[in-house]
């Protein structure tokens, strides 16, 4: 699937390596909800999650020029009945960020999301101190649903979590507005 | 065991089962329910048999009236997230017979005083779907306040619903009152 500045391809077992390196990097995990070490064996564990199970999918995401893989972005706990999933998304290459390749993938997904998988909402969670993410999800047109308090420990205090969602509907009429 | 005002919670017992699957199928009672399916006793029973290995990510426990010693439903915490001090709750009354009479605001005083006073942890949270304003009552009678709306979050009874999530932390809890 591509975007305008990345691609989205299926998780390969090969790609265990570059994954591991991304979750092992303190820099990429601190605004990301991973706290305790990730080791190989959950690496390989998720990506054959990813790539066999109906509720959940994950995708590589690659620089669409060079083909060079940047980071992951996934939809986790799909709810086929309530037509629900949780997006998350990591760009594991630091030389990228800031420079629109996740809003890019973002978007992408979406459109994975809404019109081939047919889903409802998807929502995803961020926190109150990851300014670069909510303002990418934003520009993506996720709208704020609330704030869960105290949810998210971090550097000495406490912070809250943010719930970000987009409805199908919300997805359309961008869609059809041309904003995409 | 742990003690409420009018409702001591327990560890739930083999024994316990079958009456429980009797409550998560009734009709008066899966709309509130997050599952969409129903579930046979060899179901339930695996479920029950599942919670069995220590785990310390959840506790869920049995709903006891004093008086009676009738088990009336059950409480739960769920995903428990140690490094965060957060953890989920859950609770239903199972016995139609025991609604509207405070049991449930009592269980869940009862479980916040165990969450907050022997966990340690900080923040209890729960899920309710917006038409089930009687629960949302009975939430904010126990502290709980509104943190967020999830827009069309589940799909029941032909149409899409929003769910309300709330929220409570150890300080706005009053231990001392239970």
């Amino acid at each position: 699937m591509e975007g305008n500045l990345t691609k989205l391809r299926p998780l390969e077992q090969q790609d265990s390596e570059i994954l591991f390196s991304w979750y092992r990097d303190l820099e990429v995990t601190d605004l990301l909800d991973i706290d305790l070490p990730v080791g190989m064996i959950s690496i390989i564990d998720m990506i054959t999650k990813k790539t066999t199970s109906t509720d959940t999918v994950g995708f590589m995401v690659e620089d669409r020029k060079s083909d060079i893989p940047i980071g992951v972005i996934m939809l986790n706990s799909i709810n086929w009945v309530d037509r629900k999933a949780e997006l998350g998304i990591m760009i594991g290459d630091k030389g990228y960020w800031s420079k629109g390749y996740g809003e890019d993938a973002a978007k992408t997904l979406l459109g994975y999301a809404f019109n081939r998988l047919d889903l409802h909402r998807i929502f995803l969670k961020t926190y109150s101190f990851n300014e670069r993410a909510i303002r990418c999800f934003e520009k993506c047109g996720f709208k704020e649903e609330g704030r869960l308090r105290a949810g998210r420990y971090w550097k000495g205090k406490r912070h809250d979590v943010l719930v970000m969602s987009m409805i199908s509907d919300e997805f359309l009429e961008a869609m059809r507005n041309d904003q995409w | 065991m742990i003690n409420g005002k009018k409702v001591y919670l327990r560890a739930l017992e083999r024994t316990d089962v079958a009456r429980m699957q009797q409550w998560i199928n009734d009709p008066d009672i899966t709309p509130y329910l997050i599952s969409h399916f129903p579930y046979s006793l060899d179901q339930e029973m695996a479920w029950y048999n599942s919670k069995q290995r220590p785990e310390s990510k959840e506790v869920i426990l049995g709903i006891v009236e004093k008086t009676t010693d009738i088990h009336v439903g059950n409480i739960g915490l769920h995903g428990i997230d140690w490094v965060n001090s957060v953890a989920e709750v859950g609770i239903f009354i199972g016995d139609k017979g025991y609604w509207s009479k405070g049991l449930g605001t009592d269980a869940m005083a009862t479980m916040l005083s165990y969450a907050f006073g022997e966990l340690n942890l900080n923040r209890i949270f729960l899920n309710v779907f917006k038409f089930n304003e009687r629960a949302i009552r009975s939430y904010e009678k126990c502290g709980f306040v509104v943190e967020a709306v999830l827009r069309d979050d589940v799909f029941k009874n032909n149409r899409y619903h929003d769910t309300v999530v709330m929220g409570i932390l150890r300080d706005e809890f009053d231990i001392r009152g239970r």
